[in-house]
């Protein structure tokens, strides 16, 4: 109950500094999941990384029901999807309410979007780490590349690029057995 | 129109919604136009809201559209709706590959996956910083702001091992300090 109770927490404050998407949630699971508490190695950051990719629909449920159960099965999935929402949810709710125009209050513009770079910039730390750890051979370097140019660039969707990784991947090993 | 409809409408944009909130705006405002009638004007105040604040943009939209059309209970349901497809999907592919743990397929798949999540993590970087970057072209000082930012941010990250709340902290207090000046 205590560890439900916590992940719930530990979710709560990832949802209130995740700005700019799913994504930026990375470099906060991290700190907070990976080195502070050490639930989860690094590692299984990436597989979460890469199996939430793949899926539709919400990247920061996938990733908040991905990590909560492997650290708690269902009941932990639970907490930890419940706690990414409530940030959310309380803001829009609050803000809708009282501010029907905030979008115009000239200084949260400025903040906000000075935030959304300095999310950026650790999405783009957490892009380095990630490197660091999975980019081991010449093969890894050309499927890193030809991802980040595919969709920032190309603008592909995110499903195809990690069909044709998947796909290079299995060739790929089973050509370097025989 | 009832709380069912709301559940059916925001579950389907939860499911076919690949490729994260941003992606998913487009079917919101259908959504939102065919529940609440909501107009465009509307609508980009409801994008402007859920971007300048925090957490998961499909999250914010939906609990937005959904108390724009039936008070708090709406906004749970939507919230509700668009969330579970995501969480059940997950749920059952973790159980999948709890199942796998050895399977030599799994390591296959998984072998091509790794290095090329590095890229597409790189990717949403790459795109959310040329959003804001872009805003700010035709101002020489906001921008050079958001560049120092984003170098500052990186440095902070890998050389300083700083934790990403504390980051986003100081961006907050620095930004809202300077935010006076200009």
């Amino acid at each position: 109950m205590k560890k439900l109770a916590s992940l719930f927490w530990e979710f709560a404050k990832i949802g209130l500094f995740t700005i700019g998407g799913g994504l930026a949630m990375i470099p906060l699971i991290k700190e907070e999941i990976c080195v502070k508490k050490k639930w989860l190695s690094e590692e299984e950051l990436v597989d979460a990384v890469a199996v939430c990719q793949s899926l539709p629909g919400v990247i920061a449920v996938n990733m908040a029901g991905y990590v909560g159960y492997r650290l708690k099965n269902l009941s932990g999935a639970i907490f930890a999807t419940l706690g990414v929402i409530s940030p959310s949810f309380v803001i829009i709710i609050v803000l809708s309410g009282v501010l029907a125009h905030v979008g115009e209050n000239k200084h949260l513009e400025f903040v906000m979007q000075a935030l959304r770079v300095a999310s950026a910039a650790l999405i783009f730390s957490a892009a380095i780490s990630i490197g660091q750890k999975t980019v081991k051979d010449f093969f890894g370097v050309m499927l890193a590349v030809m991802s980040f140019v595919a969709v920032a660039f190309f603008k592909l969707e995110v499903y195809v690029v990690l069909l044709i990784a998947v796909l290079m991947g299995v060739m790929f090993k089973y050509k370097r057995e025989e | 129109m009832g709380y069912f409809n709301l559940f059916i409408l925001f579950s389907k944009i939860g499911l076919f919604g690949f490729g994260g909130g941003m992606a998913m705006l487009p079917f919101i405002f259908q959504g939102a136009q065919i529940l609440t009638k909501m107009s465009e004007e509307e609508f980009s105040n409801l994008v402007v809201l859920s971007q300048i604040t925090p957490g998961p943009l499909a999250i914010n939209a939906a609990t937005y559209v959904g108390f724009a059309y039936a008070g708090l209970v709406g906004a749970l349901i939507a919230t509700f709706s668009v969330s579970a497809p995501a969480f059940v999907l997950v749920l059952a592919v973790s159980k999948a590959l709890d199942k796998n743990k050895e399977s030599k397929l799994k390591e296959a798949v998984f072998n091509g996956i790794r290095p090329a999540t590095a890229g597409l993590v790189a990717a949403a970087s790459f795109i959310i910083a040329k959003g804001s970057l872009l805003a700010s072209t035709f101002n020489l000082h906001l921008f050079s702001y958001h560049i120092v930012v984003f170098l500052a941010s990186v440095v902070l990250a890998i050389r300083f091992k700083m934790s990403p709340i504390k980051i986003i902290g100081l961006v907050l207090l620095v930004s809202a300090v300077i935010s006076y000046f200009v």
